[in-house]
């Protein structure tokens, strides 16, 4: 599963960042977290140094749902990201989580970009990368994911 | 109103556009420098303003080219794109104030032989951590890909299609064919053309793209009362206005994604120059992408939302039998890549009526936008 991503030798997350480090943190465990303000209970996306809506400084995260539906996508032909440049074209766009108000960029895994649809079903599976890196990587109900 | 800070365009300067310059970004800056101050009817010594673009060669650099013994006003608007044009409040507070009589601005790149304008920008929008680290790891990284991503809602929201973006390409390449100095200038474009050219990021083909260009364009700003003793007819900055999408440095918790800081910053500038859309009769729309050209006349106000489409496709953006003229030079798309000064350059020639076989017959008010930094939005009302 997720051959091509696992094999990819792409750009990598910075795993220092304060803030992001605690996404890739949690697609290491095989987990989607997003932040959540300990003040407000705001999820919010994304991850910042403070809540955007009562800009409190306490900030926590919390696993947030692995499934979604698509919003609005491009099907990628010429990229400079190392890498990618072997997977054209590739589609990658925004999900809507599920139960929650975070709308994530995603890569979409589908041997079929054209029949990609606006709303449709995706669920997240995890792809390692090899080094402590986990991608997340977005599959199409329709085609069994 | 806007009377207590009016200033005025009254040089505009630019070299050749072309895929390679085969000089300095420097020489390119002050050969375009050279001409609007010439042009404004100034000599270099009169400079003591500058207004660099946030890319390419500083201040500095044409403060000791051009031999300027006490220059005391520089500042760079950081909008990307919305730069220029929010550049000219800048210009028009300083004068104003009384911090600088005489300002250039300019934008001078390499961005065809050079480095590319979409690597650049890709280093220069705001946002780095999340571009870093929830972005590039995932296979998104160029404005192509991210402007797409708005292009393809649109479409889905409101049945904008492939006929129109089309529309906006050849109306631009049709303009450019009237105008010696574009890049594309006797390169026709036609429609079959167009959907065959290279998908680049689906919706966006090649000829949904704007032009990797070399060259330059500047512009020298006065006080509209010292305009009127220099040789030009001036070009009177009426109102400007900068404004910010909501989730101003990502784009994937905007929603909708199309939102831009133009619809705040347009009431703005229309207000403050007692001057409505529908007074304009020639529009600058800051044209990186077919798409945007839609989406910003739908924010500027030109057309209601969800409209733009429709609007392009009646044909009512052309130089011929088009209600609101847009990029009479081919814009971004076919005259080149110049962040939108060469944007604010044709206004002025515009209202100089020196458009030559490209002139909006009798134009008295013009729009510039510009876009940039993801979401940020200006919009500057001009008037001759
Ligand atoms: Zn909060």
């Amino acid at each position: 599963m997720n051959a091509e991503l696992a094999a990819l030798d792409g750009p990598r997350p910075d795993r220092r960042d304060p803030e992001i480090r605690h996404f890739w943190d949690g697609l290491t465990e095989r987990e989607l977290r997003a932040q959540v303000c300990a003040d407000c209970q705001g999820v919010q996306w994304p991850p910042r140094a403070a809540c955007v809506k009562c800009q409190s400084l306490q900030l926590t995260w919390h696993v947030i749902a692995g499934s979604g539906t698509l919003s609005t996508w491009t099907e990628v032909h010429r990229t400079g990201l190392a890498g990618y440049q072997d997977l054209v074209p590739y589609a990658v766009g925004i999900v809507e989580i599920d139960e929650t108000p975070v709308r994530m960029v995603g890569y979409i895994h589908t041997p079929d970009i054209d029949t990609l649809v606006a709303g449709e079903r995706l669920v997240v599976r995890f792809a390692e990368r090899g080094e402590g890196v986990v991608l997340p990587v977005w599959h199409r109900e329709s085609e069994g994911a | 109103m806007s009377s207590c800070w009016t200033a005025a365009v009254t040089g505009v300067g630019q070299t050749e556009f072309s895929s390679g310059s085969g000089r300095s970004q420097s020489r390119l800056a002050i050969e375009a420098a050279l001409l609007a101050i010439a042009d404004a009817g100034l000599n270099p010594g009169d400079i003591d303003g500058i207004i660099p673009y946030q890319i390419g060669p500083p201040a500095e650099d044409l403060i000791a080219m051009l031999g300027l013994g006490d220059v005391r006003f520089t500042a760079v608007s950081h909008l990307g794109g919305a730069s220029p044009v929010a550049g000219l409040r800048t210009a028009s507070l300083a004068i104003a104030a009384g911090q600088a009589e005489a300002v250039l601005m300019y934008v001078a790149r390499n961005g065809r032989s050079g480095d590319r304008v979409e690597s650049r920008v890709t280093q220069q929008v705001p946002g780095q951590q999340f571009r870093h680290g929830l972005e590039h790891p995932l296979g998104l990284s160029l404005p192509v890909q991210t402007y797409s991503l708005m292009c393809r809602r649109h479409m889905l929201d409101f049945g904008t299609t492939r006929e129109q973006l089309g529309k906006v390409a050849v109306t631009m390449r049709e303009h450019a064919l009237l105008n010696p100095h574009a890049q594309m200038y006797g390169r026709e474009l036609t429609f079959e053309q167009y959907v065959t050219s290279k998908p680049i990021a689906l919706p966006y083909l090649m000829f949904d793209c704007s032009l990797e260009t070399d060259g330059a364009s500047a512009i020298v700003i006065t006080s509209a009362e010292r305009a009127r003793d220099l040789p030009q007819p001036p070009v009177l900055i009426r109102g400007v206005a900068e404004g910010h999408a909501d989730s101003a440095d990502d784009l994937s918790a905007r929603n909708p994604i199309y939102g831009t800081g133009l619809a705040k910053a347009a009431p703005r500038a229309f207000r403050e120059a007692g001057i409505g859309p529908a007074d304009v009769d020639v529009a600058l729309i800051y044209d990186c992408f077919t798409f945007q050209v839609i989406q910003q006349l739908e924010a500027a106000g030109f057309a209601p939302l969800g409209q733009g489409g429709a609007f392009v496709e009646a044909g009512e953006i052309a130089l011929s039998g088009g209600s609101l003229p847009v990029n009479p030079h081919g814009g971004l798309l076919s005259e080149g890549h110049l962040a939108g000064m060469n944007h604010i350059v044709e206004a002025v020639l515009q209202l100089r009526h020196a458009g030559g076989d490209r002139q909006v017959p009798g134009a008295e008010v013009a729009a510039v936008t510009g876009w940039g930094d993801l979401g940020d939005g200006s919009l500057a009302v001009l008037t001759n």
